[in-house]
């Protein structure tokens, strides 16, 4: 680094007075110098040293423990206000969480057969063995479902005609996961409810639908029969 | 204050064969760490105010030739110091890490005046009335002139050499903590404070001072 005064390559001699000095400021072996000049240098060694402090107002410290006070004040304040802000945030976390917290619907299908004032149900939760009832011609068909994933519901006959969809018949009401599909049964056969989770257009025949909706990787409760006599 | 050479100690002195004029004494900081350890900050910073305030006020008056502002900058600091007192690690001594935000806090506080070109007082300081009166009339006069003049050929040294003389010499800083405050090496600095002497002889005697 270049000093103040020095050469711009830093190698301008030193005299026999800056020898000295630099020795004396290093703790090195000092080199010789008349007795003059180091007299002069200690005595301006001694002025400088002995420079009296500059004392500061008399209130400068209780003007900066002031300070500090209202510092520490503002401190603890700016903390509460950071717990204060910290509970409010968790608090309205938790609400937004409540808020938009869904319980995952309960999963069912529920198949009714309403005959006059007689009633027979039959319900059944997926994974379980299918179940199996009996109606007469003109009797009513109520078929209610309830899935997370709910695309359509359809009622077979014969394992061959596709008699009721919903949506789209008139029987049919409810939306998103909930689907509640009402029909009369008109001819005699043997009817299959199917609960689908897949919206895959019907073909021609239950075994037609199935494969297709297998196919399609479609999760499927068809195990509800009802026979019509 | 005495500001003795016997007063100081060699361990502190920043030179390894010999010490001409080691650091001042250095308060006992092991009280104040204790309190930092403790997280009692703020006796702490009351314990660092009482051990280093005028020093530190020192410091900054002769960097920035104005009291009042030597008052505000001392000031803030003090507050800086005690807000980021807990993150106070120990590498190195309380008074080379206040007098390294002391360092910091005056330059900046002069590059703003001097954005402000506001002129300095030509005679602000008055470090000869700092000084204890003495009781002989012509004496008094006659160290109020070498005083005068001192401080006069001080402020006529290139800025990094008055501070290093001052830091070293006024302030008791070794060498190794003023490398710490001011990322120079020792070496350099002994350097600049060596033409310091240099230049305020030749200075003084212009002045008609003797030595």
């Amino acid at each position: 680094m270049t000093e103040p005064g020095d050469t711009p390559d830093g190698t301008e001699p030193l005299d026999d007075d800056e020898r000295w000095l630099q020795a004396r400021e290093e703790g090195s072996p000092l080199p010789p110098l008349s007795r003059e000049r180091v007299a002069a240098y200690e005595t301006l060694t001694e002025m400088v040293r002995s420079r009296a402090r500059i004392a500061p107002p008399p209130s400068a410290r209780d003007q900066l423990r002031a300070a500090l006070d209202r510092d520490e004040l503002a401190g603890r304040r700016h903390a509460r206000r950071q717990w204060v802000y910290a509970a409010a945030a968790v608090a309205a976390a938790a609400v937004i969480l409540i808020v938009m917290w869904r319980p995952a619907p309960e999963e069912f299908t529920v198949v009714r057969i309403e005959s006059g004032d007689a009633l027979r149900r039959g319900s059944i939760e997926r994974g379980m063995a299918g179940d199996y009832q009996m109606a007469a011609v003109g009797d009513r068909l109520v078929v209610d479902a309830r899935s997370s994933d709910l695309k359509e519901l359809r009622v077979y006959r014969d394992d061959r005609e596709l008699v009721a969809r919903c949506p789209g018949d008139p029987g049919c009401a409810g939306g998103g996961p909930h689907w509640k599909l009402t029909m009369r049964f008109d001819a005699p056969g043997l009817y299959r409810a199917v609960r689908v989770d897949k919206a895959v257009a019907p073909a021609t025949t239950y075994d037609a639908d199935m494969a297709a909706l297998q196919s399609a990787g479609a999760v499927l409760d068809d195990d509800h029969h009802i026979e019509v006599r | 204050m005495s500001r003795s050479a016997a007063a100081r100690p060699a361990a502190k002195c920043g030179c390894q064969k010999r010490c001409i004029v080691p650091s001042t004494l250095p308060t006992d900081e092991r009280p104040i760490l204790e309190l930092i350890a403790r997280r009692d900050y703020r006796a702490a910073i009351d314990a660092l105010i009482e051990a280093y305030f005028d020093q530190v006020y020192d410091f900054c008056v002769r960097g920035l030739r104005e009291r009042v502002a030597a008052q505000d900058v001392t000031q803030r600091v003090f507050l800086e110091a005690f807000r980021d007192i807990a993150r106070f690690r120990g590498d190195s001594s309380l008074r080379t890490w206040l007098f390294g935000i002391a360092d910091h806090r005056w330059k900046d506080e002069r590059k703003a005046r001097e954005r402000r070109e506001r002129r300095f007082d030509p005679n602000p300081i008055d470090v000869v009335n700092a000084v204890d009166p003495s009781p002989d009339p012509a004496e008094e006069t006659e160290r109020r002139r070498r005083s005068s003049a001192l401080e006069d050929c001080m402020q006529r040294l290139h800025e990094p050499i008055r501070e290093a003389i001052d830091m070293h010499y006024t302030q008791g800083l070794s060498y190794e903590d003023m490398s710490e405050i001011l990322s120079v090496k020792p070496g350099t600095l002994q350097r600049r404070v060596a033409r310091a002497w240099h230049s305020l002889r030749r200075c003084l005697e212009m002045k008609g001072i003797s030595l």
